[in-house]
């Protein structure tokens, strides 16, 4: 099992690593891409592949070869703006579209969550407060939540960054084809919403 | 200069939470805690890339500045989240019930201390 990351320039180490070490655990492996090559350098380690750009891996694969060989897609997040540009990257939204009609696995987490915004409608998802992303998964067609993580089907999106163990455990759920129970959230939210303005219990946090 | 222009009613409420700025680090560790319901839990802070101390000092600041129900502790090292609103079994507890008293630190009766300074008893700090 293989899951295909991609990661802004300016990537949030925490959530990458935290990420991929969460996947290696739960026994799938990873690949991660980016748009410069340095970028990939500097993350190139023992346990986590990095051979491609992002614009040179949709050169030299097909989609149909890409599904073959990867489980999931899941878009990293880090410096807003770098992160912002891969909400309207024409590749990064592609593979997501073509991840998602295959019934693959799609993950993003803070402000990368509007880079999934083609597959989220009628999807619960959660994202960073942040008004300009809110309003764009909005308009997707997107139920956005106050939780964490959620995970809707095979879409698994996550708030921010200390939530990256619970978000890559939801990943490795959603591609292993396992039920997922929120070990956070079981307790309280079983399967009622927390709506975003209430936040937790009705109090802003 | 500037000029000042009126804001377009539809925009007021998403400009209010907007500009409500929420941490990367205490919010959403708080905001986590609190989601588990749980009275309380060891933080494992290995992938937080801060020292036990550093987000002591955060997590304490985050708590009193916003007025939460939360304490943090921080014993031989380890973090620990303790809710202040419910008892070990989940009970809700009644604002100043359950409050740690330590020995010389009980409440002050202010009145009686001015009688006791006016009588002489007592001398003012």
């Amino acid at each position: 099992m293989k899951a295909l990351v991609f990661i802004p320039e300016e990537y949030n180490g925490l959530e990458l690593f935290g990420l991929v070490r969460t996947l290696r655990d739960e026994g799938i492996s990873s690949s991660v891409i980016a748009r410069r090559k340095t970028c990939e350098d500097e993350v190139t380690h023992d346990w986590i592949n990095v051979h491609y750009t992002i614009y040179e891996l949709m050169d030299k694969f097909t989609i149909p070869e890409l599904m073959k060989e990867y489980d999931a897609f899941i878009v990293s997040s880090g410096a807003f703006n770098y992160t912002l540009k891969s909400w309207t990257d024409k590749d990064v939204r592609t593979l997501v579209k073509a991840f998602f009609k295959e019934g693959k696995t799609i993950g993003a987490i803070c402000v990368g969550v509007p880079s999934i915004q083609d597959v989220v409608k009628g999807k619960k998802i959660a994202c960073w407060p942040l008004v300009q992303e809110k309003e764009l998964l909005r308009r997707a067609g997107a139920i956005l939540t106050g939780r964490s993580v959620v995970r809707d089907g095979n879409v698994c999106t996550a708030e921010h960054q200390m939530a990256t163990h619970n978000w890559g455990l939801a990943i490795a759920s959603s591609i292993k084809g396992e039920e997922w129970k929120d070990p956070m959230v079981e307790k309280i939210f079983l399967v009622d919403e927390v709506s975003f303005e209430e936040g937790v219990d009705g109090k802003k946090v | 200069m500037v000029k000042f222009e009126d804001v377009d009613p539809e925009m007021l409420d998403q400009v209010e939470r907007g500009w409500q700025r929420r941490g990367r680090v205490s919010w959403p560790i708080l905001k986590m805690f609190l989601e588990t319901k749980k009275f309380m839990v060891k933080l494992d802070i290995t992938d937080t890339q801060r020292k036990s101390s550093s987000l002591y000092s955060s997590l304490n600041t985050y708590i009193k500045n916003h007025d939460l129900k939360v304490k943090v502790l921080s014993i031989k090292g380890d973090l620990y989240l303790k809710r202040t609103d419910i008892d070990k079994d989940g009970n809700p507890i009644a604002p100043g019930e359950g409050d740690e008293i330590l020995p010389g630190k009980e409440p002050v009766d202010v009145d009686q201390m001015v009688n006791e300074i006016d009588a002489g008893k007592r001398q003012p700090k």
